[in-house]
């Protein structure tokens, strides 16, 4: 296992009247795309805002490059918060060498440099335009440039597909893509497990505050998989099997009408299940041990209370 | 590293002020305006003033007060008089009725009754269709007022000779003492000035701190502010922001006492291009290198006070709405020195001034004013000056606090309560 960029060791964070963050800990390797997810409130902003040292933990230690983190490293990491924004009055290029001043690049390295990325954006004839002349689409691939225009090692962005339009989202993944392939840890989170899944190596799943998940993505699957059947049956006989409502073989269903998808029991093997079946008649087209999407996976630790404290993956 | 930052963010917040068109714009009006002020009414009372009146005197008196009155009017040059005389009974009412419909006509401008007790008791009436004018009425009061005592006199038997070297002209020229030695410009000339620096240094005040507060805003609604505290400490952005703006401030005011200086050392070229006569009555002000040194100190100091504390009030908000109740509270304490600053300077040495000139809130502009008029000494502006620094230090110590806090709460704007709590609580960085 190759050298972790960032390490969490028990990492709590209280505000006012709850716990935002509870001992949560976990590891990035450098190199890879890490994905934290979780649902609206899980902690994710306050754990990304303090691997950025914007906030600090109540207890616990965020360690970076193998150092225990602070400002002194900030050249080191780009950062795009959630729903972010610009100085709407001032032109394209000043911004981008702001920005990068502000990570302690010298002035005329900064302005080489945003020249350099605006025109592999294709917005090279914005360059001395105001940020408010910029559509918004134009305006997110400016505030992407300011991220990553020191060449950070690391680049943490919060929640950075919510609001871009499809294009975007597109030019979004290739970059991040690239810049993995050039050696750039990312770390990201995102509440759309679609996008995860696609670009992911390994992935976080918060959910109050707590880790309930973390791995590989197929390792996290597979924690949660096995478990779950694809039946297809014919319309017609029993509206619906009676073992869909034995809770000792079946603890969940998705009934569709002629499919359904099934989350076991404990204990429980699909062959059980599928002796059941044909015991209570069921006219079967599809049987199959389904590996579950992350979106399932996801539902299933973060939907409901039974979301926290359910087994680690 | 940390000053490089810092250089960073006060140079982004100097350049894009300077090349607004709003900073052009009134960097050149505020002189414009002030020089208007100065001068067109000037101009304008001189161009009037010196519009002929025509009257009438209608003597009822057989003395020589109504040929004295005829002739020391008309010596003047301002009125074109003509005596009527009406020392028959009865015919006095007649002709004060059709004086008046001449006035009312507009073929007169009034006339001046002189009636029998004129003399004795100095009963003397105007009717004319400029006795609204209070400087008119003023002018004609001064001849008339001389002339009748001329007269009383010369019945009493003065000799012409003596009664002429008894009322020559009296000029009284007001020279004030500084109370810290050496004496300052004329007196009028420095009301000018120290008016002049108070409300330029609210105004300074009052639109930069704005101007702090809504920078903070936009930080903290794009969320750049996240970007940057996360490569420097949030005191480092509020402190090279307050810089930055004050630098354009200073910036401006010294483009400001430029024009100043230019306006004085041309006053002479100025008066004749503008055919006033009196150059001292153009009241521009001469700017001493103390007074300079002064205003400077209490800008720079005044700035930083007000616009850290701006800066907290940008950072509990959330909008630009919320901001004008959050601003209330800095504004308020910046108000009363400009609200007292016209009692205080009807009597400078007294002790509302001398009260204000401690307050760190109201020195500011109290101050440099009243070290204008010349009645601060070196150790009251000491005193004052120590506790100001004072206080900015410790408002910048809390401003900071709030600030740092504050810069990263979203949803909702924060209360006096949790305000208090971050103020108590310490935070390490």
């Amino acid at each position: 296992m190759s050298h972790a960029v960032v390490l969490l060791e028990g990492v709590t964070k209280h505000f006012t009247e709850h716990r935002a963050v509870d001992a949560l800990s976990l590891g990035v390797r450098e190199g890879i795309v890490y994905g934290l997810l979780g649902p609206n409130g899980a902690g994710k902003t306050t754990t990304i805002r303090m691997i950025v040292r914007i906030l600090l933990p109540d207890a616990g230690r965020v360690v970076l490059f193998g150092q225990e983190a602070s400002r002194d490293l900030s050249h080191l990491i780009g950062y795009l918060p959630e729903e972010r924004g610009l100085y709407r009055k001032m032109r394209v290029l000043e911004v981008l060498v702001f920005l990068a001043e502000a990570r302690g690049i010298r002035r005329s390295e900064a302005e080489q440099r945003s020249r350099k990325w605006l025109q592999r954006m294709h917005l090279g004839d914005w360059t001395n335009r105001r940020v408010e002349e910029l559509s918004k689409g134009m305006q997110q691939k400016v505030q992407f440039i300011g991220t990553v225009l020191h060449d950070p090692r690391l680049i943490v962005l919060d929640e950075p597909f919510a609001g871009l339009d499809p294009v975007n989202v597109q030019v979004l993944k290739d970059t991040v893509v690239e810049l993995k392939r050039g050696g750039t840890t990312v770390l990201f989170s995102t509440h759309v497990m679609e996008q995860a899944e696609k670009v992911c190596d390994e992935v976080c799943i918060m959910v109050g505050g707590r880790k309930v998940a973390e791995g590989g993505i197929a390792d996290v699957k597979r924690g949660h998989g096995g478990r779950h059947v694809v039946v297809g049956f014919e319309a017609g006989g029993d509206a619906v099997p009676p073992v869909f409502r034995d809770r000792r073989i079946v603890a969940h269903v998705d009934d569709y009408g002629s499919y359904a998808e099934v989350e076991l029991g404990p204990e429980v093997q699909p062959h059980e299940l599928l002796a059941e079946l044909v015991a209570g008649g069921a006219r079967l087209r599809r049987f199959e041990v389904a590996e579950p999407t992350l979106h399932k996976v996801f539902v299933d630790l973060a939907g409901g209370d039974g979301g926290v404290g359910r087994g680690e993956g | 590293m940390t000053a490089a930052k810092a250089w960073a963010v006060i140079r982004r917040e100097f350049v894009t002020r300077v090349r607004t068109r709003w900073f052009v714009i009134s960097t050149i009006s505020v002189p414009a305006l002030l020089f208007g002020t100065l001068v067109i009414p000037l101009w304008a009372g001189g161009r009037e003033g010196g519009s002929v009146r025509r009257i009438a005197v209608l003597d009822a008196t057989r003395s020589s007060l109504g040929p004295a009155l005829e002739r020391e009017l008309a010596r003047t040059g301002r009125w074109v008089v003509s005596r009527i005389s009406s020392d028959e009974g009865g015919r006095e009412r007649i002709l004060v009725d059709s004086l008046s419909e001449l006035a009312i006509g507009g073929i007169l401008d009034g006339f001046i009754l002189v009636g029998e007790r004129a003399i004795t008791d100095g009963a003397i009436e105007y009717h004319g269709s400029n006795a609204g004018s209070v400087r008119e009425m003023r002018e004609l009061k001064a001849v008339v007022q001389q002339t009748v005592s001329s007269v009383r006199l010369r019945e009493a038997g003065v000799s012409a000779v003596l009664l002429a070297e008894a009322t020559a002209e009296v000029k009284l020229a007001a020279v004030a003492l500084a109370r810290r030695g050496g004496r300052e410009s004329s007196g009028e000339g420095a009301i000018v000035l120290a008016y002049l620096m108070a409300f330029t240094l609210y105004i300074a005040l009052f639109v930069y701190g704005q101007s702090v507060l809504r920078s903070v805003i936009e930080e903290k609604t794009t969320r750049i502010v996240e970007v940057l505290a996360s490569s420097m400490r949030p005191e480092t952005l509020m402190v090279g922001k307050v810089i930055g703006v004050g630098a354009v401030g200073l910036f401006q005011l010294s483009i400001w006492v430029l024009c100043g200086i230019v306006a004085y050392t041309l006053r002479n070229q100025l008066a004749t291009l503008l055919d006033t006569p009196d150059v001292a009555s153009l009241a521009i002000p001469g700017v001493g290198l103390g007074a300079m040194a002064v205003a400077v100190c209490y800008f720079t100091l005044g700035f930083f006070l007000f616009s850290t504390l701006y800066a907290a009030a940008g950072a509990v908000v959330t909008s630009e709405q919320e901001a004008q109740h959050a601003q209330l509270p800095v504004t308020l304490l910046l108000v009363p020195g400009i609200l007292v600053f016209p009692a205080v300077l009807d009597d400078p040495s007294g002790g509302l001034g001398t009260a204000m000139s401690f307050i760190p809130f109201s020195s500011p502009i109290i101050m440099p004013a009243r070290w204008v008029v010349g009645v601060v000494g070196f150790g009251e502006l000491a005193w004052s000056i120590g506790i100001l620094i004072a206080t900015t230090g410790i408002g910048i110590l809390m401003a900071a606090r709030i600030y740092r806090i504050g810069i990263l709460m979203y949803g909702k704007r924060a209360t006096v309560g949790e305000i208090a709590h971050w103020l108590i609580t310490s935070w390490r960085t």
